[in-house]
């Protein structure tokens, strides 16, 4: 009795990670679509549980993430810095390698942009031709210095067999203590008690189109969609996308049909840290305005470990996962503003969303690492 | 202003079946399981419908529950609360970065006050309170200089100096409590900052000066734990302090303040609190909690939450200050030594209040920085 059941639940677990692999794009999206509503109804049940007002939560659910000119700005000014962040990690991931450090690219990204607009700014003319100049000399500092600070633990993984897991997260430690260190005494703001640098100059900044002065800006978004556009292009269409891709399914196939797996790592690193040094720049530039106390920026580079993965770690599909990720963010702290209901009910339902989006696609992803390989049919 | 009618907007459909419940009386019926539909928090805004009053605060990077700072200003909240009709919203955001938004999403709220607790609201507010100039803020640590804010400057290095004075007394005395003794034969206390920045390390500075004002041959060991909300930093540099012969250790560390009490605990030495009476916060460390170093935020909150009601924002608005000489800042003997302590300790905090007040106190760091 109980060998057939188990061996019906088997039979139907096969079949069900049968029909995940052969599920469409389109009915990927459908499953991921009909997962956020089946995890929104249950949070609202769990919000009715506690005493609160579901139909409110759902309303301000929705208001807090499009409901106005100024939340929709929010929630695609979080949605750019989850997707550019959330395209570093999809870029190591799809080639094999865990870059969990994206944080710590990002803070050492972030003050390296601030501080080589500040630095420049004197030998510019002070005109918008001099904040373009000022911007590029900014986003190229950032995407460098992140892009060195992601070749490190490559090269330690390469060439000294160190785990990569281990080494970027303990870099992005020592990231935000030695910038918190730097933005705390030679780069603080003169005559400022805060841990700031100073301000970028006033020609600095993406022109406020459409959303006006809020931190977000529709040229933002654009280059962050033709960031994810030319990283897609460079995964599937180049060679060295190519040399990627291939070590990430199996490397030592790669290694076979000629790839030079050490400086594969390297590469894969340095590319990651530098579109995670490309986030920093567009927070630091379109956002902030200046860098700040990195312990006490969100938590943007793991985030992004939660976003790749809802994206199957496609750097197309990163786009709509990073919108959902930067929507739910926003509605926290509307929800937060205009309800009783304690934050941290609130992280425990956007948690849940999140998992029941994820699941289907870890599902899909682990059936796909469960068949490879193995007989088919 | 069209802000304002879209919120009403958002909340129009919930506007019927509202009941008047505030948040805390909510709270204290423990209605949340059995209340079900009663929604408090849906903001009455500009809507003249309501008489009650709507108070937002918005806590610092150290967030609420850190029984300190944060607490210690919610607190008095809630007592103006509790004689007004007020309902309180608090937002609890923990990344400076996000602050300019937090304050322009609860001023588009409309509601009658906005408390920021701690400095790092500044630079945001400069912008925000013009461009909210109908909303009245309470700024904590520092002022902004606009008609509708109240900035409280907290005589910090005064009550450092208070910690200080406390610290440098009772190590020189033997005390013995529950398993916790000092050593009288060794005068060395110890200090733990949160993070190192430069707020705390002017408390450092001040405590120092107190210790020193009590006896200059007092040793003071010094270390940062590096978070305001972890306390393992904390506590590992007050294990440390402690094994290399502090007796006393005082904290500047917001929540992450426990660690220092734990190492007390532990190690059977004591501790001195911050901010707000804590053997009673931490009421599970009261053996090893001799007093705390007080600042009577609660009473500038309810102040300011009264001037706002009573239609007296005059007399809260601009520069003002908590000190020792208005009796904002204080020392308080914890609650399982009331009585038990030494007369030293009463003379000593006394003679201080006095020379500070006098102004004889030739402090090297000013409440927000050397």
């Amino acid at each position: 009795m109980s060998a057939t059941d188990e061996s019906g639940a088997r039979s139907l677990l096969d079949r069900v990670s049968d029909r995940l692999l052969d599920a469409t794009v389109l009915e990927r999206f459908g499953i991921a679509l009909a997962s956020i509503l089946t995890a929104i109804l249950l949070g609202l049940l769990m919000v009715a549980a506690a005493g609160y007002n579901p139909i409110i939560f759902l309303n301000n659910l929705i208001v807090g993430a499009v409901g106005s000119e100024r939340v929709l700005a929010r929630t695609l000014r979080i949605s750019t810095f989850f997707i550019v962040t959330g395209v570093a990690v999809a870029v190591a991931f799809r080639a094999g390698v865990f870059n969990i450090g994206v944080q710590g690219q990002f803070v050492v990204g972030g003050l390296a942009c601030a501080m080589s607009i500040l630095w420049a700014a004197p030998y510019l003319p002070s005109g918008s031709l001099g904040g373009v100049g000022l911007m590029l000399i900014g986003t190229v500092a950032a995407a460098v210095s992140g892009g060195l600070y992601g070749a490190f633990p490559g090269v330690l993984k390469a060439y000294a067999d160190a785990n990569e897991i281990i080494t970027t997260i303990m870099l992005n430690f020592i990231a935000i203590g030695v910038v918190s260190w730097l933005i705390t005494n030679p780069f603080r703001e003169a005559g400022s008690t805060n841990v700031q640098t100073e301000p970028l100059p006033a020609n600095v900044g993406l022109p406020p189109i459409v959303f006006g002065e809020s931190g977000f800006s529709v040229v933002g978004l654009v280059l962050t969609l033709a960031l994810v556009a030319v990283v897609a292009v460079v995964m599937t269409r180049t060679r060295f996308g190519y040399d990627m891709m291939t070590s990430g399914y199996q490397a030592s196939a790669a290694v076979y049909s000629g790839v030079d797996a050490k400086r594969n790592v390297v590469a894969t690193m340095s590319f990651s840290g530098a579109v995670a040094g490309l986030a920093s720049a567009l927070f630091v530039i379109m956002y902030q305005g200046r860098f700040l106390e990195p312990a006490s920026i969100h938590t943007y580079g793991y985030d992004a470990i939660a976003v790749s993965l809802l994206a199957a770690n496609n750097p197309l599909a990163v786009v709509p996962a990073g919108l959902l990720f930067g929507g739910l963010n926003s509605s926290t702290s509307y929800i937060q503003i205009y309800s009783d209901v304690p934050v941290q009910l609130i992280d425990g339902i956007v948690g849940i969303v999140i998992l029941f989006v994820a699941v289907p696609e870890l599902f899909r992803m682990a059936a796909n690492r469960a068949t490879t390989g193995g007989e088919d049919e | 202003m069209s802000h304002r009618t879209d919120t009403n907007g958002d909340c129009g459909d919930a506007r019927s079946d509202t009941s008047s419940i505030g948040r805390r009386t909510f709270l204290r019926s423990g209605a949340a399981a059995a209340g079900g539909l009663s929604l408090a928090g849906c903001m009455s805004g500009g809507g003249g419908d309501d008489d009650g009053y709507e108070m937002t605060i918005i806590s610092s990077p150290a967030g609420f529950d850190d029984q300190a700072f944060n607490d210690n200003a919610l607190e008095g909240l809630e007592d103006a609360a509790d004689e007004w009709d007020i309902e309180i919203n608090q937002v609890e955001e923990t990344n400076q970065g996000n602050y300019a938004e937090r304050q322009a999403d609860a001023a588009e709220a409309g509601p009658d006050l906005i408390v920021l607790v701690a400095d790092q609201h500044t630079d945001p507010l400069e912008e925000n309170a013009p461009e909210y100039s109908d909303v009245n803020w309470m700024l904590i640590n520092n002022v902004v200089d606009e008609p509708n804010v109240s900035g409280w400057i907290e005589m910090n290095h005064e009550m450092s100096f208070l910690a200080g004075v406390g610290a440098g007394t009772l190590t020189q005395e033997e005390i013995e409590h529950e398993g916790s003794s000092t050593n009288p034969d060794e005068n060395i206390v110890g200090f733990v900052g949160g993070e190192e920045i430069p707020l705390i390390e002017a408390f450092e500075v001040s405590y120092i000066q107190g210790v020193e004002w009590v006896d200059d041959s007092i040793e003071v060991l010094t270390g940062y734990g590096g978070s305001f909300s972890d306390p393992s930093g904390v506590n590992d540099q007050a294990v440390s302090q402690i094994d290399s012969g502090a007796d006393i250790v005082w904290h500047a560390a917001a929540a992450a303040g426990e660690g220092a009490f734990q190492a007390a605990d532990d190690n059977d030495r004591f501790a001195i609190g911050v901010d707000s009476d804590q053997s009673v916060a931490f009421d599970s460390y009261q053996d090893v909690i001799l007093g705390s170093a007080i600042k009577a935020l609660n009473e500038a909150t309810y102040e300011v939450a009264g001037a706002v009601v009573n239609d007296e924002w005059d007399s809260v608005q601009g520069e003002q200050n908590l000190s020792t000489e208005q009796g904002g800042i204080d020392w308080v003997t914890g609650q399982a030594f009331d009585g038990d302590m030494p007369d030293s300790l009463d003379q000593n905090i006394q003679d201080a209040k006095d020379a500070i007040s006098n102004g004889e106190i030739d402090f090297e760091c000013g409440p927000t920085g050397c």
